[in-house]
């Protein structure tokens, strides 16, 4: 073994010597500094929650609605039967204008607008909880005015149109608007869940107000803001299905429409998630707004870093054989007593090396960028179930694996690589074709895509190199996504299972493996110099015709 | 030569390769013992370099066995080859690395290599000041000779060198046929050099092996090939009709006469003869410009052995 280290000593002397090398690895590491940072700069991160965040409201902003609403509706007293009715919650007076005959929505809506504003301005502490703050409070708006809307349409019904049913009606409302009002001005998420659960009862949206209903126990001061509250929400209402589908006992199929019955291993990982998820509910350690900001960031800088590092080992796989043949460096290798496929060993040694040392430079790099920009709390450790226990990986060891689970289809490309390398010994052919195949993931996901209720596309190998998410099925808990491929494979429309995959994978590299040690093996060394018709002299697999010199 | 009863350092027993149809080495046999320089003699093609190839393991052979330091090359390869150095074809290095690098990576493959033997070679082939220039500044001779210093840097019992003299100056000839002698006759390595230039092979030489067309024809002392060569005089004679020489000569039949140009016709003579014969010349009536003994004839007792013909691939 010691002339295996010798030679991979030599190996790694020699390649460090390339300048192209360390250009590659800056590359990588600039890429990798400035792509979480670039990230940021041209990603809305808002923009995930736009849809729920609502925009500031203030108290000059409800000011103006109520004089612009008053402006419009012009005196109210116009549209007056008589008949302003006065009604009371809890020692507080409200008037509403009820009952008119010929009153539009809009007008409707204007009333309510004004004695909402009315309301909101003689009473809510706008110091101590501005409304667009927290998401308890912005909530509590939005319930708050709807509500008010609502109970205002009720009293438009005319007298004699009112029944039981408007009564039942009249009076659920009024009980929300006081849990809404309670949550609204005394910032209380107790309100504010029976305010929804009532809502949620009349409306079938048991699981939404479950979700909020979490959320008040992790955040019982309401002190999180909606995005934060949103991306909480998120992972709730996830936990939420997730025990949902286990106790229906089934999982959700190719389609998000259709249901397919619950696998072993499924379950097992369903019930790990919920797991994970129950413990980083109650320890707060659940991956927040900023981190899942963070592990975005983060995977944007690896994947565009990655796509150097392709570069790098594939170049270095294609020419470590080739290029010492064409230079004829080989041959201080050949004399020196040390058996072939130990050279052949040491060189793929040092290609594996670099793999690994360019991971580390990425995701330090990608890590670091993050850690100072935002904050290293927000790098956040990986979270797995073993025994029944919840444990963590530590987030840079994590992060490392992470990426060289990302880098596995890479190990394919380079054997790939190494073994047109070792049998054409031609550096232009094996660098060329490596990165065409490559290249041509792209269209392979298309052709996948395409067959994708046959079952002979689980046998190409371009379907079995993305296994990041099958290595790391809770990499969602630790703020990655995980439905996306890398640069160099792609996620199936269908999970293939992982041991499939790697045995896959395993014979596809020893297949490689074997061509490529086939292929130097059996070199005769002699190609240089003699005459162009001795096509016995390599008995490789992949031999090209001879080249006239 | 005195050696010769001692263990071989090198041997070499019924060697055959074959490329598709062509025989490039036929059954080829020779011992190679401490402390002498053997000279590989052939025209191109020969097959030299393929049983050099064969020797430092560039080429597996179809047949036979290589023998070297009483290690089986194929059985115990690590052990036969750390015992052997040298260069086949040109040298090549890693271009961009120093000399002195390329040096200390080779040594790592061997044991025993320290950093003063590094040094100690590199001051022996002269390049002691320019070691830690890449190699890619280096010109031919330089190349020649960094690589003699690493086919020499681990001391190995068995060195072969593959026509070394190529882009080398006078001075790094006379310096390589130097350290050769010196690594042969002092330190007792066995050195095996190929050439297709006599005159080289006589100087550097004690013993010659000639090889064409695979085979491995004859090996003698450098001595007994020169007598062989001394003994087939031949002279050039100058005349203004050759033809008419020519056939006075042959009219005798005693003086076999070859290389008729316009002015001249070569004579082959002993020396004790040469003024008979002259004198038949003269008495004839032919007139004689001028006689000269031709001294090249190595080439000829060269051609002899190998059949008289350069086959080209």
């Amino acid at each position: 073994m010691n002339k295996v280290l010798a030679l991979y000593i030599n190996e790694m002397t020699k390649v460090s010597r390339k300048i192209s090398v360390w250009i590659l690895l800056l590359c990588m590491a600039l890429t990798t500094f400035l792509g979480p940072r670039f990230f940021l700069r041209v990603t809305d991160t808002e923009r995930y929650y736009e849809d729920t965040v609502i925009s500031a409201v203030t108290k000059p902003d409800i000011t103006k609605m109520r004089d612009s609403a008053r402006e419009e509706l012009g005196d109210p007293n116009q549209y007056v039967d008589h008949s302003t009715i006065r009604f009371t919650i809890q020692n507080e007076v409200f008037e509403l204008f009820a009952t008119y005959l010929n009153i539009d929505d809009s007008a409707i809506s204007e009333y309510s607008t004004i004695s909402c504003a009315n309301s909101i301005l003689s009473n809510y502490n706008f110091e101590a909880y501005p409304i667009e703050a927290t998401y308890l409070s912005s909530s509590a708006y939005i319930g708050y005015v709807i509500t008010f809307r609502d109970l205002c349409y009720l009293n438009s019904i005319p007298f004699d149109q009112r029944d039981n049913v408007w009564f039942q009606n009249y009076s659920r409302e009024c009980d929300r608007l006081d849990y809404v009002r309670t949550a609204l001005f005394s910032h209380d998420y107790g309100s504010f869940v029976k305010y929804l659960e009532m809502d949620g009862i009349s409306n079938g949206l048991n699981s939404e107000v479950e979700a909020v209903r979490i959320l008040s126990k992790i955040d019982p001061q309401g002190k999180f803001d909606s995005s934060e509250s949103n991306n909480l929400l998120e992972l709730i209402s996830d936990y939420l299905q997730y025990k949902q589908l286990l106790s229906m006992n089934v999982d959700i199929g190719d389609t998000s429409n259709s249901y397919i019955p619950l696998t072993a291993t499924r379950r097992v990982q369903l019930e790990n998630s919920v797991k994970i998820l129950e413990k980083q509910f109650e320890d707060h350690t659940y991956p927040s707004r900023a981190t899942t900001i963070s592990a975005s960031a983060i995977s944007f800088g690896m994947q565009t870093a990655q796509f150097f590092l392709v570069l790098l080992v594939i170049i270095l796989a294609g020419s470590s054989i080739s290029s010492e043949m064409a230079t004829g460096s080989i041959k201080s290798l050949i004399i020196a007593p040390v058996k072939r496929w130990k050279i052949f060993l040491a060189k793929l040694l040092a290609i594996v090396t670099w793999i690994f040392s360019g991971s580390l430079v990425i995701t330090l790099g990608a890590s670091l960028s993050m850690g100072l920009k935002s904050g290293f709390s927000t790098l956040a450790p990986y979270y797995y179930v073993s025994g029944g226990h919840v444990h963590t990986i530590p987030y840079i060891l994590f992060a490392l694996l992470l990426f060289l689970a990302n880098n596995i289809p890479l190990l394919v490309y380079v054997l790939f690589a190494y073994a047109i390398s070792c049998n054409t010994k031609n550096t232009g052919v094996a660098v060329g074709v490596s990165t065409g195949l490559v290249l041509s993931n792209t269209i392979t996901q298309v052709i996948i895509e395409a067959f994708s209720s046959s079952r002979w596309i689980d046998f190409l190998p371009m379907s079995n190199m993305y296994l990041t998410d099958k290595i790391f099925p809770y990499l969602r808990f630790n703020g990655f996504v995980s439905d996306v491929g890398s640069v160099i494979s792609f996620k199936m429309p269908h999970s293939i299972p992982l041991s499939f995959s790697v045995t896959y994978l395993v014979i596809l590299s020893l297949v490689l493996l074997l061509i490529a040690y086939d292929g130097f093996a059996s070199s005769s060394f002699l190609v240089r110099r003699l005459s162009p018709t001795h096509k016995g002299a390599r008995r490789s697999l992949f031999a090209p015709s001879p080249v006239s010199r | 030569m005195s050696d010769t009863k001692s263990e071989p350092a090198l041997s070499i027993t019924g060697t055959t390769k074959t490329f598709g149809s062509k025989v490039a080495v036929d059954h080829v046999s020779f011992d190679l013992y401490p402390g002498e320089v053997f000279g590989f003699l052939g025209p191109n093609g020969a097959g030299k370099t393929t049983i050099i190839k064969m020797i430092m393991g560039f080429v597996r052979p179809d047949e036979g066995t290589i023998i070297i330091n009483g290690y089986n090359r194929h059985t115990d390869y690590e052990k036969a080859m750390a015992s052997i150095g040298g260069i086949v074809e040109n040298p090549e290095m890693y271009n961009n690395l120093s000399a002195r690098l390329n040096l200390k990576m080779y040594a790592r493959l061997h044991d025993g290599v320290t950093k003063e033997r590094i040094d100690e070679v590199l001051e022996l082939v002269g390049l002691s000041e320019r070691a830690d220039e890449a190699v890619k500044k280096y010109s031919l001779g330089m190349k020649q000779r960094i690589g003699l210093a690493q086919a020499l840097l681990h001391h190995p019992k068995v060195l072969i060198l593959d026509e070394p003299t190529n882009g080398l100056d006078p001075a790094g000839i006379h310096l390589l046929r130097d350290i050769l002698k010196r690594c042969a006759h002092e330190e007792g390595v066995a050195v095996m050099v190929s050439s297709h230039l006599l005159g080289e092979m006589q100087l550097m030489c004690d013993r010659i092996g000639i090889i064409n067309h695979g085979k491995l024809l004859q090996i003698c002392t450098t001595e007994e090939l020169m007598q062989k060569a001394m003994k087939s005089n031949s002279y050039r004679i100058k005349t203004s009709d050759p033809k008419r020489a020519q056939d006075i000569l042959s009219e005798n039949s005693k003086y076999p006469v070859s290389n008729l140009s316009s002015d001249t016709l070569d004579v082959e003579v002993d020396e004790s003869e040469i003024n008979a014969c002259v004198r038949l010349l003269v008495e004839k009536g032919s007139d004689i410009l001028g006689v000269q003994k031709i001294e090249s004839s190595l080439e000829e007792a060269f051609l002899e052995i190998t059949g008289g013909g350069i086959n080209v691939e």
